[in-house]
């Protein structure tokens, strides 16, 4: 009996290709249960090279079903060594450390969540930084609406799929929309319609470069390179962004003459800056109404901030919740509409830098001053009724004080001309 | 023991061992011009109120009882009342009724016509008029617990015809031996004064924090914008608190030590009389102040009455009534005036104070102001 089951053995081993062996024992199960993992991964690099499901996903069946074996970042660096370092030293590393965030105050939370951030047993987090909006969502909305993309940070899988190694799914630009498209920072659809896109699109990768062409050269997994100002679009000081522009330079380079790229580049600084005169503009006009006790509600009348409790936010932890409506205007310009005009200009697209980037952020500057102008009105006219004139202009100035937009000698001096006008 | 402390335990412990010897208000020596006349009983250690013509108001074995300067004396309500007090104008006067579960405030005119009644839960410990439409009255409500004592203060603004307004002056839990500290002391932790500017008042407040000994916190609140400024500690059972005339101090009795007088908001010391002050008053301009049975003129002790003898000032200043063993006094020929009438520009006034409150404006820029406002 003994030699026949050995011979039942060796043929069925033989009958499966060299690579089943090293997912011994796991195949005879999954082939049934998760076939489609199977057949991608027979498929993969990782099958050729003998790596096999215990490789990844240990032995603790256990833990695997309880989804506590998760394969991040960690498991694949050892034998991705040059890939790890390179991802972890870009923007794509830091995950942008949006969809973070201590969630265990946070009423109707789910155990699971605590996932994104600890490791079993750990109390420490992985990141301390926190993210307003991502606290402010159901754990539904979380988990898909923040941490889809943002996972990108700790899992190769984000981009890569998860047992299939097959490059031409992430030499894709397809694999970047998943989450470089929409309303906030389109780059897929600036991309598309830009001179590239076109290109790319009827001679080839050749002819027209796609996402990976420019910000993933050679293969690297910094997708930072090149890169002179924030994801928020805050411009980098000039000691880190020089050498980003001259290395970006240097990639236009490979298909444009030097002079042309650092000129079209510095056209795009342009705009930015422009663009950010006009941001700040309408920050500051928020602020004053903030000072004035005029924004409709006022931070103290509507939920806390998150991160900031009752105060006003402005920065990139702004909501897009609970505000007055002359910030969530606020919220568009700065999160759209200046993220598409400055990315348009940056990625060519003549139609998102204008029409659906510049001309949206004018507009929003018209409707922010239209909006305070209302605010304004509203409160001189209530002030007829209650003459609390010296009052409100005593309380603005301590918050403009406080804040440090006026110095000690001005806020002496404003505090005077009030008293001295309350006398009459 | 500090050497001020042992010399303030000296002097206390010598006035104590005299006003002893002399219980006979009658001989007490007075200052040329000056008279003392009985002009009433009362149950002894029971409130009593001086108007600002003389009349007094007191507690007597038939109830509550009006006495005119004439000496005629009518019976205006049958019951006890554990404070009295009369209105600014003088047309009417409050009185907090001990009841069952809790205080019976009512208020009475001079013929001792009933004008209004309301009831409030807890015991009403302090009471003041802030205008001549409003009562104050503060309340102390005791919750014992295994763990301590919770002792919640409120306040109530009762105009005599509407239900009270009630807000929380303190919520503070003791631990179980502060907790069972004689009652008399408890609730003798809280009380209330009423700024010259009705816009104000000052309040103590038991607190107890662990590791230390229990104070009574001295605060002030501003009636419209509810900010609250610490304005000193004193030990627990000392006695009352007063606004000085010029509504900017305060004058703070310390039963462990001396009365002080604190300017406001900082609380910063600015005289102080070697007393604890546990009896205390200021006569309406503030140039006397009666404490623990020594008349002070001008900051000297001008007569000495028995330590345990209560006094108030009679707001036009012609007199001082006094209560000692069941029996009501009044000192007259005082050399003293009326409070000082409230500045003409008295709506900017209170405006900058209610700034000041805020903290709008600074100490600084309140008092350059008010000079100004003043020297008109």
């Amino acid at each position: 009996m003994r030699s026949i089951a050995a011979a039942i053995s060796t043929a069925v081993m033989l009958a499966l290709p060299l690579a089943a062996m090293a997912a011994e024992p796991c195949l005879p199960c999954h082939k049934e249960k998760t076939p489609a993992a199977v057949e991608q991964w027979l498929g993969s690099a990782h099958a050729r090279a003998n790596v096999g499901c215990e490789k990844c996903h240990g032995t603790d069946h256990e833990k695997m079903l309880k989804g506590e074996a998760k394969v991040d970042m960690k498991v694949c660096g050892p034998c991705h060594q040059k890939a790890y370092r390179e991802h972890t030293a870009s923007r794509h590393g830091m995950g942008l450390h949006s969809g973070w965030g201590c969630t265990r105050n946070l009423p109707n939370r789910k155990p699971g969540e605590c996932r994104f951030c600890h490791q079993k047993g750990d109390e420490v987090p992985t990141s301390d930084v926190q993210c307003a909006r991502f606290l402010k969502q159901s754990p539904e909305m979380g988990e898909i609406g923040c941490n889809y993309c943002h996972s990108v940070e700790d899992a190769c899988d984000s981009c890569h799929s998860k047992h299939m190694t097959d490059l031409k799914i992430v030499r894709d630009p397809n694999s970047c929309a998943k989450c470089h498209m929409g309303p906030d920072h389109p780059q897929w659809e600036m991309w598309q319609t830009s001179l590239h896109g076109t290109l790319n699109a009827s001679a080839g990768k050749k002819v027209g470069p796609d996402c990976q062409t420019c910000h993933m050269p050679k293969g690297t997994h910094d997708v930072s390179i090149g890169m002179t100002m924030s994801s928020g679009g805050v411009p980098y000081p000039a000691k880190k962004a020089e050498p980003a522009r001259a290395e970006m330079v240097r990639i236009c380079g490979s298909c444009h003459a030097p002079g042309f790229a650092k000129r079209e580049l510095d056209r795009g600084d342009q705009v930015r800056s422009q663009s950010l005169a006009i941001v700040k503009e309408a920050e500051k006009i928020i602020w004053d109404l903030n000072d004035r006790g005029m924004l409709d509600p006022m931070p103290a009348d509507r939920p806390p901030h998150p991160l900031s409790g009752p105060r006003l936010v402005t920065d990139n932890q702004m909501l897009y919740e609970d505000t007055s409506h002359i910030e969530r205007l606020f919220f568009k310009m700065k999160k759209y509409d200046y993220a598409r005009t400055v990315k348009g200009a940056y990625h060519q697209s003549p139609a998102y830098a204008h029409w659906y980037g510049n001309a949206e952020l004018k507009m929003d500057l018209v409707d922010i001053k239209s909006e305070a102008s209302r605010l304004k009105e509203r409160k001189r006219g209530a002030a007829v009724a209650s003459p609390e004139d010296a009052e409100d202009q005593l309380k603005t100035l301590k918050n403009k004080f406080e804040r440090g937009a006026i110095s000690a000698e001005e806020y002496a001096k404003g505090k005077a001309e009030v008293l001295e006008k309350l006398k009459h | 023991m500090t050497a001020r402390r042992l010399i303030v335990a000296l002097i206390l412990l010598l006035s104590s061992a005299l006003g002893g010897c002399s219980t006979a208000m009658q001989g007490t020596p007075l200052p040329d011009g000056f008279s003392l006349k009985k002009v009433a009983d009362s149950v002894p250690g029971s409130p009593f109120a001086a108007n600002r013509d003389g009349t007094l108001a007191s507690v007597t074995k038939g109830g509550l009882e009006i006495t005119d300067v004439d000496g005629s004396s009518r019976n205006i309500a049958s019951e006890s009342a554990s404070l009295l007090c009369f209105s600014p104008g003088g047309s009417r006067l409050a009185a907090a009724m001990p009841i069952d579960n809790g205080t019976l405030l009512r208020l009475f005119d001079l013929e001792g016509k009933l004008l209004g009644e309301t009831a409030i839960k807890e015991r009403v410990t302090s009471m003041a008029w802030r205008s001549t439409e409003e009562v104050l009255a503060a309340s102390l409500g005791i919750n014992k617990f295994t763990f301590g004592s919770q002792l919640i203060s409120r306040l109530y603004r009762w105009d005599g015809l509407t239900p009270p307004l009630a807000t929380t002056l303190s919520d503070v839990t003791v631990r179980p031996p502060v907790g069972k500290m004689p009652q008399e002391t408890i609730y003798g932790s809280l009380s209330i004064a009423v700024s010259p500017y009705g816009d104000e008042i000052a309040f103590s407040a038991l607190r107890d924090p662990p590791l230390f000994t229990p104070y009574l916190r001295i605060s002030t609140r501003h009636m419209e914008t509810g900010t609250e400024h610490e304005v000193a500690k004193t030990s627990v059972g000392s006695g009352g608190i007063i606004y000085t005339p010029d509504g900017e101090s305060l004058v703070v009795s310390d039963a462990h030590a001396m009365t002080r007088k604190l300017a406001l908001p900082d609380g910063k010391e600015t005289d102080a009389w070697p007393t604890p002050g546990s009896n205390s008053a200021l006569s309406p301009s503030g140039e006397y102040a009666f404490l623990d049975g020594r008349l002070y003129h001008s900051g000297k002790v001008i007569a000495t009455f028995p330590p345990q003898t209560r006094g108030t000032f009679i707001p036009d200043g012609s007199g001082l009534a006094l209560s000692l063993d069941g029996k009501l006094y009044l000192v007259k020929g005082l050399q003293d005036r009326p409070a000082p009438p409230l500045p003409a520009g008295l709506d900017r006034l209170l405006k900058l104070r209610r700034l000041r409150s805020l903290g709008l404006i600074s100490e600084q820029e309140y008092r350059a102001q008010k000079k100004k406002e003043t020297a008109k």
